[in-house]
């Protein structure tokens, strides 16, 4: 009995070895190769959310500088005359701050007597008839002497916090006085036709 | 695996609070407003001016005006002319204004006329002289007054 052993077609087949092998390799490769292999990922874009800044605004009797505070201005001053007039302190921003004050005034003549008051919640009184005498009253003083003509002096030592909202916050008033005393030890007659011109720089600093 | 000991706890936590803003070293914002105002002394001494009214001269000036009201300044003249001494002169007061008359008599056909004004401040010890000279001259056809 002759048995037949079906052919095996011609060329060579790879041997279950190498199978494996390739098998492995080409498993490793998929899942190991972690650093260049690329996952799915997907992305959700925000969009829409704004951060703006803040602002922090002093005003005072609602501008930002008063190069001519009229109300305080005097002309034809006299000894023992006064003037007084408020400023009005107010926080137009939503940050929170204090307010500190400094004074200074030119005018050679005037300057050594001129006498300054600064009172933090008074009002002033109004007198236009000769001699005028307007004075501070109320509140709380925190300056009572002359202005330097050098070094700006603290005004307002002891800075009042001013609290924010749009022209409804706590608005803080500050009254000025100045005063050119009747003193017989000066030469008054040498005060005569003089200017005077008081500065005064507020800084709001937040708090 | 190591756990960080006590002392790099506690280097780290000196760390965070030295770049932690502190009350003493923030900049926060600050914003300056500036005000600035002006006062003037009144001047006692008169602003004069003269005038010729027919034969006489008028030396006149303005009260100086405080708020709505006039300073009390009290005010005195003299009139004195070439060689001669100065000489009270009455001062006319019409309210807002005030004046001295001189008169040609005090003149000699051509000469000046010294006419001094000096104002006093109430309740002060304020006072100021303005002085003015008139040449007065006796013409044909009247005097005539230059006042310089």
């Amino acid at each position: 009995m002759s048995s037949h052993r079906a052919e095996r077609p011609h060329g060579r087949r790879l041997g279950r070895g190498p199978l494996v092998v390739l098998s492995v390799t080409a498993a490793l490769g998929s899942v190991t190769s972690i650093g260049t292999y690329a996952f799915w990922n997907d992305t959700a874009t925000v969009a829409g959310a704004t951060i703006t800044s803040g602002t922090l605004d002093l005003k005072v009797n609602d501008a930002d500088n008063l190069p001519t505070w009229t109300p305080f201005s005097m002309t034809n001053m006299a000894p023992g005359e006064s003037r007084a007039a408020v400023l009005t302190l107010r926080n137009t921003s939503p940050t929170p701050f204090t307010v500190a004050a400094t004074g200074s005034a030119t005018g050679a003549d005037l300057q050594p007597v001129m006498v300054v008051r600064v009172v933090v919640g008074a009002s002033a009184t109004v007198d236009t008839s000769y001699p005028r005498t307007e004075a501070c009253t109320g509140g709380t003083q925190v300056y009572n002497a002359i202005l330097p003509a050098g070094t700006p002096a603290q005004v307002l030592p002891a800075p009042p916090v001013v609290a924010p909202g749009v022209n409804n916050g706590a608005p803080v008033d500050v009254c000025v006085q100045a005063t050119l005393p009747n003193t017989p030890a000066v030469n008054q007659n040498a005060l005569q036709g003089k200017t005077w011109v008081p500065t005064f720089v507020f800084t709001a600093t937040q708090s | 695996m190591r756990r960080p000991g006590a002392g790099v706890l506690v280097a780290a936590g000196l760390v965070l609070a030295a770049t932690a803003p502190s009350a003493t070293t923030r900049a926060g914002w600050n914003d300056t407003a500036r005000v600035s105002s002006q006062a003037t002394t009144l001047t006692v001494a008169p602003v004069l001016s003269c005038t010729e009214v027919g034969s006489e001269a008028v030396v006149s000036w303005p009260r100086p005006v405080t708020g709505t009201t006039y300073a009390t300044v009290a005010y005195t003249a003299t009139i004195a002319r070439n060689g001669g001494g100065p000489v009270s002169a009455p001062v006319a007061d019409s309210g807002s204004s005030l004046s001295v008359t001189v008169p040609n008599s005090v003149a000699v056909l051509s000469s000046d006329v010294f006419v001094s004004v000096t104002g006093t401040l109430s309740g002060t010890s304020w006072t100021g002289s303005t002085p003015i000279t008139l040449r007065m001259r006796g013409l044909l056809a009247g005097w005539r007054v230059a006042c310089t």
